[in-house]
């Protein structure tokens, strides 16, 4: 049954965005199959994503990717049953397909069209899955030929377990289709039918339970004195059922005992096989629009602005303290909510790295190990959008530039394989994400002689730290080989634009043959930052205080003048100076004390010259949408507790408008 | 192909009895004989001996479950499918539990009633 054209063009968003989950949990285990092949979980993983996704795409009438599943599909049964160790082959053959699916999923977004592909390609494809099951199966399994009369498998499969297990003991999980009408009835003739075979020594929910659940989707059962090939026979394309696994019993997981107290529906047996693979837990969840989240978090800034309105009119009302106190709590715990919901953990990047790693690796004959560490830190969901591609420039430097080749690392008495870490934790109001690999480490030496063909300091010695962070330079590349990854010369400069441009910061630090580390700090959210209120003309200002270096005072006669460029000189270093009344067309302050703002702009400072600081707090960033030249001087704009509005600086579009290069860099 | 299994079919509603009968002859199976109630059920299986009873679960008089039990009492491998509307889960599970061997849903997907017979049939 295939979905007709106008309901198809309403499923297709959904079928895009969960046809990507499931690509990435195909990759995500055949990586975790690469590492461990006798994986059976990751085995069993990969073939349920490839079955979700066959199914998904033949309702949606694609048949190129349900095609192409189905001989994916067909390979895994092969080696599920069979017990084959997956080879490094089938592998690659594999992640053949995910690019595959990803070719033709990319296509679906791009023009609502599957991709066609060609009978030849399917057949290459075909060949190639079929390919190295057979030459790679027969000399394993000597018996392989008589599929029918094998003995059960031998616990080899499993991590080794210290005693060997009972022979013969399986755990069984069936999972019914999302359309079967009385699965609980289905369970049961199920059960039936494995005892009329073998013996059943257990099952999860009860067969006494059974037939009172209210729902049910899957059915683990612990079976004895049956033969894998006829528990297949039994199951196989069994009516509603979705797919079933089959596993041996792990020697200590003894099943639920006959008589132990009902279980809940929904509580799982302990499965040690599982709490080796850190088990997942699934809450359920909805989808929900984001840009309902936005309206959501815009609605609730309103009643917070309400609310202090309230507060200050409680002040001279008291019979109302109460009540607006308790309006005070709501609204907090509504707002933390809201900004937890527009939180999504780094995962949804991090996880297309392993692959990413992999194939530079081998593309540059290196060898690393990846390792991610606190994928689980959650950021706001426009932050998340925008890291994934500086990400990835700094990871591939990491491999490129970074670890050296085997025999280097040799020399060096290095291991072999070297390690590249993604390390992500939460400080404070700050999400800190580590870069690192144990490779070569930034050459000084090199950055030295760059920094003076660039000029970019001149005389004294810079010291190291301010030596390494130069590599941020635009145009700056100490890159001897141009690869195909990356020395191109575009680079650091980019990275560290756009992390800026995200309210955040980024610093490298090195030890030579040590490594290198880029540890890239993020606002929690962009929604809500912390601002400086400053007042110029009649109208206050907000400028992000993540740009903020320190403030002062100064008198007006302190001012000097290089070229046409004005300067005060602080702490003994030139700081070129902005009027921000000039900026903004406001009217200029009397001469006297002025109040200064040293805001960080590329390796230097600037002082933003402003009538009076007013304060420091959280503003909640309203965009601005106009479109208008004026505005884009304008990150946004905010509403304070009085009702007033302020306009919210950009101080990165302000000052590049600026000629200061050339006073900053002398 | 070995000879063609002969199938009882039970239902109190002919309309019923004519679906069946349809998707069964079409996917070449036989039909030995039909039932319009339990009693009728029950001696109709003592006389012909089919391979296979598709039995209604609700019947004026006698109902599917109790004359799948007289059956099972006369033959205890007698191979029982229900057929059954939607929200008789009770008694689909009561039936199951004494001894039936599937269930088919109705309406009737003539695909799966021969799906599922065939593999009670194996």
């Amino acid at each position: 049954m295939t979905v007709d054209n106008q309901e198809l063009s309403a499923y297709l968003p959904l079928f895009i965005e969960e046809s990507k989950e499931y690509i990435q949990q195909i990759s995500d285990n055949l990586l975790r199959l690469e590492r461990e092949a006798r994986d059976a979980e990751a085995i069993n993983e990969v073939f349920r994503a490839v079955h979700t996704l066959k199914g998904m795409a033949a309702t949606m009438g694609y048949s190129e990717i349900s095609q192409l599943a189905h001989e994916a599909e067909n390979l895994l049964d092969e080696i599920r049953h069979n017990s084959i160790e997956i080879s490094p082959a089938m592998i690659t053959g594999f992640f053949h397909v995910v690019d595959e699916f990803e070719n033709q999923v990319g296509h679906l977004v791009e023009t609502g069209e599957p991709l066609p592909m060609p009978r030849q390609k399917i057949e290459e494809i075909r060949a190639f899955l079929s390919r190295p099951v057979r030459e790679e199966v027969s000399p394993q399994e000597g018996e392989g030929e008589e599929i029918e009369g094998e003995e059960p498998d031998t616990p080899e499969g499993q991590d080794a377990p210290a005693e060997p297990s009972p022979p013969g003991a399986y755990k069984l999980e069936v999972f019914f289709t999302s359309d079967c009408l009385l699965p609980q009835a289905r369970a049961l003739i199920v059960c039936n039918q494995l005892a009329s075979v073998g013996t059943l020594l257990s099952t999860n929910p009860s067969q006494e339970d059974l037939p009172d659940l209210a729902a049910l989707d899957k059915l683990q059962c612990w079976v004895r004195d049956i033969r894998p090939d006829q528990v297949r026979a039994l199951l196989e394309g069994g009516v509603e059922i979705d797919y079933y696994t089959i596993e041996l019993a792990e020697d200590e997981e003894s099943p639920p005992a006959a008589d132990s107290p009902a279980q809940d529906p929904g509580a799982e047996v302990p499965d040690p096989a599982d709490s080796r693979h850190e088990a997942q837990v699934f809450r359920p969840s909805i989808r929900v629009d984001t840009e309902k989240l936005d309206q959501l978090l815009n609605l609730v800034s309103e009643l917070v602005i309400n609310k202090t309105a309230l507060q200050q009119g409680a002040a001279a009302y008291p019979p109302l303290t109460e009540g607006v106190e308790h309006l005070h709590r709501l609204t907090s715990e509504l707002q933390s909510i809201v900004m937890k919901m527009r939180m999504i953990p780094l995962e949804t990047v991090f996880n297309r790295f392993p692959r990413m790693i992999r194939d530079t690796a081998m593309s540059l004959n290196k060898l690393v190990n990846f390792e991610i560490e606190g994928a689980e830190t959650e950021l706001d969901r426009t932050i998340i959008d925008d890291i994934a591609d500086p990400l990835v420039h700094l990871l591939r430097n990491a491999i490129d530039h970074g670890i050296e080749p085997v025999e280097q690392r040799l020399q060096k008495g290095k291991p072999r394989t070297g390690t590249v870490s993604l390390k992500a934790y939460q400080t404070g109001n700050q999400v800190i994400i580590e870069v690192s690999d144990d490779g070569r480490g930034l050459d000084l030496g090199h950055i030295q002689s760059k920094a003076r063909e660039l000029r970019l300091f001149t005389g004294l010695e810079a010291d190291q730290a301010e030596l390494q962070n130069l590599i941020f330079t635009p145009g700056f590349s100490t890159a001897e080989n141009v690869t195909d990854l990356s020395g191109r010369g575009v680079g650091l400069d980019v990275v560290k634009n756009s992390i800026e441009s995200l309210g955040g910061a980024i610093e490298v630090l090195s030890q030579p043959d040590a490594g290198a580390m880029f540890r890239i700090s993020l606002p929690l959210t962009l929604a809500i930052i912390q601002g400086l209120l400053v007042k110029c003309g009649a109208e206050h200002y907000a400028v992000p205080l993540t740009y903020v270096e320190e403030t002062g005072f100064f008198y007006s006669d302190e001012i000097r003048t290089i070229g046409q460029q004005e300067i005060i000189m602080l702490r003994g270093k030139v700081l070129p100076l902005v009027f921000l009344s000039k900026l903004l067309g406001a009217e200029e302050a009397e001469p006297g004390e002025l109040s200064l703002v040293v805001v960080r702009y590329g390796q230097g400072q600037v002082g933003i010259v402003v009538d009076d600081l007013v304060a420091q707090q959280d503003i909640v960033i309203k965009n601005l949408n106009w479109g208008e030249r004026f505005f884009r001087s304008f990150l946004g704009c905010s509403i304070l507790g009085d009702g007033s509005v302020v306009m919210i600086l950009d101080i990165s579009v302000i000052l590049s408008g600026l000629k200061l290069r050339g006073v900053i860099n002398e | 192909m070995g000879p063609k299994k002969r199938i009882l079919v039970v239902d109190d509603a002919a309309f019923m009895r004519m679906m069946i009968r349809n998707i069964l002859t079409k996917n070449n199976f036989e039909v030995a004989g039909e039932a319009a109630n339990g009693e009728e059920a029950v001696s109709k299986y003592i006389e012909l001996s089919p391979d296979l009873v598709t039995l209604d679960i609700t019947m004026p008089g006698m109902d599917g479950v109790t004359v799948l039990k007289k059956i099972r009492q006369h033959d205890p491998n007698a191979r029982v499918v229900m057929c059954s509307a939607m929200g008789q889960q009770a008694m689909v599970v009561d039936a199951i539990q004494n001894g039936a061997k599937d269930f088919i849903n109705k309406p009737f997907h003539p695909q799966k009633v021969v799906e599922i017979l065939r593999r009670v049939l194996r």
